[in-house]
């Protein structure tokens, strides 16, 4: 942390010295009425603006909102006084912290908005210092300021790069969001992926199961990785096979990012979606049977999932086709059944089926009790 | 090896606090003695995000925890190895060992049974034991829990929703849209209740009227308290006294109470949904005491953790600091107060999750998740030094009884001027938060110590219900001279005594 400081002033007057062009996002320096500039405090104890920039002795007109579920407030500090104000803000007696929204009275502070709650909003007008420099501001209420900063540049210059940019936290650095012109595709061209060994305390290997928040499941969803290239997801809500993907598994660097909200992202290209409600039909080919999910055990690493279909105990193992990345077997157990199994596909899915036992009928497979004892289906890219 | 290290630190107390009394001794000096509590960092896997979710005690006296990304992971507190026990659930929030072998472990979509079935120390089954409760999809609806009571019974807990986000377009459960746009929401079943799960397998809606309730703990007497955090409808972060069938105030949840037919819950008359609910046992003032407080545990180490036997400690998300509660029963009703424990020691924050140790020592485990706060455990261990503290307040007719944890300064102690109050309350509304009402200082009349200089009996000039008393105390000090640890406590009167 103390290196990466002291780095600061050379990445910053590097990049100041060699850059004249005058950046769109700057504010203008007039006696004219106030420039606006809105920042809002968003969920995961972020400003929405990392950073802005403003020319020295510009009138700001700034507006902050509260658009998180908690109270924040807003402090502008003197250049490099940030973690100063934030201890000033945490060593405040109990209740005077509260009566003054946890902004100490303070030198090192420029302007302030005490906390404000949820949904509120509050304005200040000032005019920007007239020396060139970077500000930050901060969030004092408790616990938040280590995470919750941002910078306000005053300058005639242009900002560093906003990867390079030690003003800014550091998850703001590579989130892809970036808030001038400058963009580096370099660093939105490599996709972040889940899998690669730092995300966990162990080796990922090959099945990897999650239970996370995917597209177009229920909140209940299991994504699997079968092999580098084929990966499905399985709806414990419904305990059905939900869709299929080729390339690469999931991206869940977002959904473990913070408190859940952006959900897993699908790295590679679905090429099957189940459109029957769930394949299996017990004993009356016209109902959906209802499904109780019962759990999984692991058989080899693979998941066998276990439920219920109208009361009748069902296993189902899926595991990858021979032909890698074409297709997925799913294999099923039915004890004690007394009734005939059906399996049903839709003739538009893309696939071509197969199965270990049963006869096949317009696309439906028939299995007797004795035959859905044990059976599996393939089911090929055609 | 753990016990031998343990009497070693207890030994080296033992002689630093008699080198601190000879140096007192000639002066009055302030040189406080051997610090009674020692915190550890513990060393975490490379390549986990330790954003601590759960932690227990397994019956072998492993240590099992689990975190943000899915992992569940045992330590050998002895040869410091963590060993991965499970992986890839949903932001898992509690644990409850059944074996050395076995857990429950709460994740978002369900309470599940994981289990090591062939010995090799990793699990290889995944049970549901219930998953009979909604799930919108909306990032809010964490679950916590479960604990247990002595009838075997399970109890957890289910976050309500977040406004600032919407619901799946395939929720499990039904979706109650009017309830959209509330600031927090229970669209789907159950959101803001305490769950009950009897032993035959059986989920049933036990209490309702919670916002975010991040802990839970049963007392010996089965008694279930259980945390919330400030926001809507909750004007300070709030412990509640948990009984079957009550409502505690966030009105989003009344939504599943049964039979309701009177649509939106959040928007019957304030007046009237304050009339229903049953106010907390304890509140923690938003800002002096607590911003977010997390899971509460019942110290139960006979001494093995310092003089606070009986007592509850919780952490919270936003400061550095645990804190201690002190609970009676008054005309029936259950209420207390809470002073800092820890604060800014060397404790990080984010203190999430909290378990004793066999040996009596605490374990804090924790967790940012999107929020104010840090990663990692810690470890806190008595040090044998008694604490300079209070140790217990108590209400009676004219004031309040303080107790502290050894004898007290009597010129110190003795003077009305040691101890300033003000009361004040929060009121009961939909918005978020609330300011302080009706703060007045109030005047201590008379103080009284007890012979054995360890009880302050202090009347006030008014004691009214409906309010929080906030005490800050100056100048008290062991009579070694050393200060008194924490100096600000807060107790919540929900009944007078006569």
């Amino acid at each position: 942390m103390i290196n990466e400081t002291n780095k600061l002033p050379v990445v910053l007057s590097i990049v100041l010295f060699f850059c004249f062009a005058i950046n769109n996002v700057f504010a203008q320096a007039t006696d004219s009425p106030p420039i606006n500039i809105t920042i809002q405090a968003k969920e995961g104890l972020q400003f929405d603006l990392a950073r802005f920039a403003v020319r020295p002795g510009t009138n700001v007109k700034l507006t902050f909102k509260n658009a998180d579920e908690m109270a924040h407030n807003f402090i502008i500090t003197l250049p490099g006084e940030r973690l100063n104000v934030l201890k000033e803000a945490q060593d405040l007696p109990a209740g005077t912290a509260v009566s003054q929204g946890y902004v100490p009275k303070s030198a090192k502070i420029l302007f302030s908005i005490p906390s404000i709650n949820p949904s509120e909003s509050k304005v200040i007008t000032f005019k920007a210092p007239a020396k060139e420099g970077v500000y930050p501001y901060v969030c004092t209420f408790p616990g938040h300021g280590y995470v919750m900063y941002g910078a306000m540049y005053v300058t005639t210059g242009r900002l560093p790069a906003i990867q390079n940019d030690l003003n800014v936290p550091e998850s703001r650095r590579n989130d892809g969001t970036h808030d001038d012109d400058e963009h580096d595709m370099s660093a939105m061209a490599t996709p972040k992926s889940s899998t690669t060994p730092s995300s966990h305390p162990y080796k990922v290997e090959i099945p990897t199961l999650y239970r996370v928040f995917m597209p177009n499941a229920s909140p209940a969803a299991i994504a699997v990785n079968l092999n580098v290239n084929i990966s499905y997801c399985w709806d414990a809500t419904y305990s059905r096979l939900r869709y299929v993907w080729s390339g690469g598994f999931v991206d869940n660097s977002e959904h473990w990012k913070g408190n859940g909200r952006p959900i897993a992202k699908i790295l590679g290209t679905v090429f099957y979606r189940d459109s029957t409600g769930g394949a299996i039909r017990v004993g009356d080919s016209n109902h959906i049977p209802v499904a109780e999910f019962k759990g999984y055990k692991m058989q080899n690493k693979y998941p066998q999932f276990m439920y219920t279909l109208d009361g009748a105990d069902v296993t189902e193992v899926i595991t990858s086709a021979q032909a890698e990345g074409q297709g997925i077997v799913r294999t099923f157990t039915f004890n004690n059944i007394k009734k005939d199994i059906y399996y049903f596909t839709q003739p538009t899915d893309g696939m071509t089926y197969s199965s270990s036992a049963g006869k096949w009928k317009n696309g439906v497979l028939k299995l007797s009790p004795k035959e859905a004892k044990k059976f599996s289906v393939t089911m090929i890219k055609k | 090896m753990t016990i031998f290290k343990i009497s070693n630190i207890a030994l080296g107390a033992l002689l630093f606090t008699s080198i601190s009394w000879s140096v007192v001794y000639g002066q009055t000096s302030l040189q406080s003695a051997t610090p009674a509590y020692k915190i550890e960092t513990i060393d975490i896997p490379e390549g986990l995000s330790a954003e601590t979710g759960a932690m227990q005690f397994m019956p072998d006296g492993r240590l099992i925890a689990c975190f943000h990304r899915g992992e569940v992971m045992t330590y050998n507190v002895t040869t410091k190895q963590w060993k991965i026990f499970a992986t890839g659930v949903h932001d898992p929030l509690g644990i409850l060992p059944i074996s050395n072998t076995e857990i429950l472990l709460i994740q978002r979509p369900e309470l599940t049974r994981i289990k090591d079935t062939n010995g090799d120390g990793v699990a290889d089954e995944y049970l549901t034991v219930t998953d009979k409760y909604g799930l919108s999809g909306n990032y809010h609806e964490f679950a916590f829990g479960p604990v247990k009571d002595k009838d075997g019974n399970l109890f957890i807990s289910l976050n309500t929703a977040s406004g600032l986000a919407g619901v799946s377009k395939e929720p499990r459960g039904w979706v109650d849209s009017s309830q959209l746009k509330n600031r927090m929401f229970s669209a789907a079943p159950y959101r803001g209740w305490v769950m009950k799960l009897t032993p035959d397998g059986k989920l049933t809606p036990y209490a309702s009227g919670f916002r975010s309730p991040n802990g839970l703990v049963i007392d010996p007497n089965n008694n279930l308290f259980v945390t919330d955090n400030q926001g809507d409808w909750l004007g300070t972060s709030a412990m509640y006294h948990v009984k079957e069938g009550k409502f505690y105030g966030h009105p989003a949840s009344l939504t599943w109470s049964k039979g309701w037919n009177r649509g939106n819950p959040t928007a019957l008359p304030v007046a009237e949904l304050d009339k229903m609910r049953t106010k907390a046992a304890v509140l923690f003032p938003n800002g002096p005491m607590a911003n977010s407080p997390a899971q509460p545990v019942l110290d139960l180490t006979n001494g093995k953790f310092g003089p606070f036997t009986g007592q509850i400690f919780v952490g919270d998300m936003n400061r550095s600091r645990l804190m201690r509660v002190m609970l009676e029963e008054v005309n029936g009703v259950m209420q207390g107060a809470v002073a800092p424990f820890i604060d800014d020691q060397g404790l990080r924050k984010g203190n999430n999750r909290l378990v004793f140790a066999p040996d009596g020592s605490l374990w804090v485990g924790q967790n940012d998740h999107g929020w104010a706060g840090d990663k990692g455990i810690q470890h806190i261990t008595y040090t044998g030094s008694i604490p300079i503290d209070v140790y217990k307040m108590t209400i009676t007719p004219k004031g309040f009884d303080l107790t502290f944890t050894q004898p007290v300064n009597s010129e110190t102690a003795s003077n009305p001027l040691s101890y300033s109050f003000k009361h004040y309350y929060y009121e009961y509304h939909a918005a978020y938060g609330s300011n302080q009402f009706d703060v007045t200082p109030i005047k201590v009349t008379n103080v009284t110590l007890s012979a054995d200089k360890k009880t302050v009996s202090i009347s006030l000039e008014q004691l009214k219900a409906g309010y929080i008393y906030e005490l800050n105390l100056t100048g008290i000090t062991a009579q070694n001279g050393t200060p008194l640890q924490n100096k600000l406590i807060c107790y919540t009167v929900n009944q007078l005594k006569n």
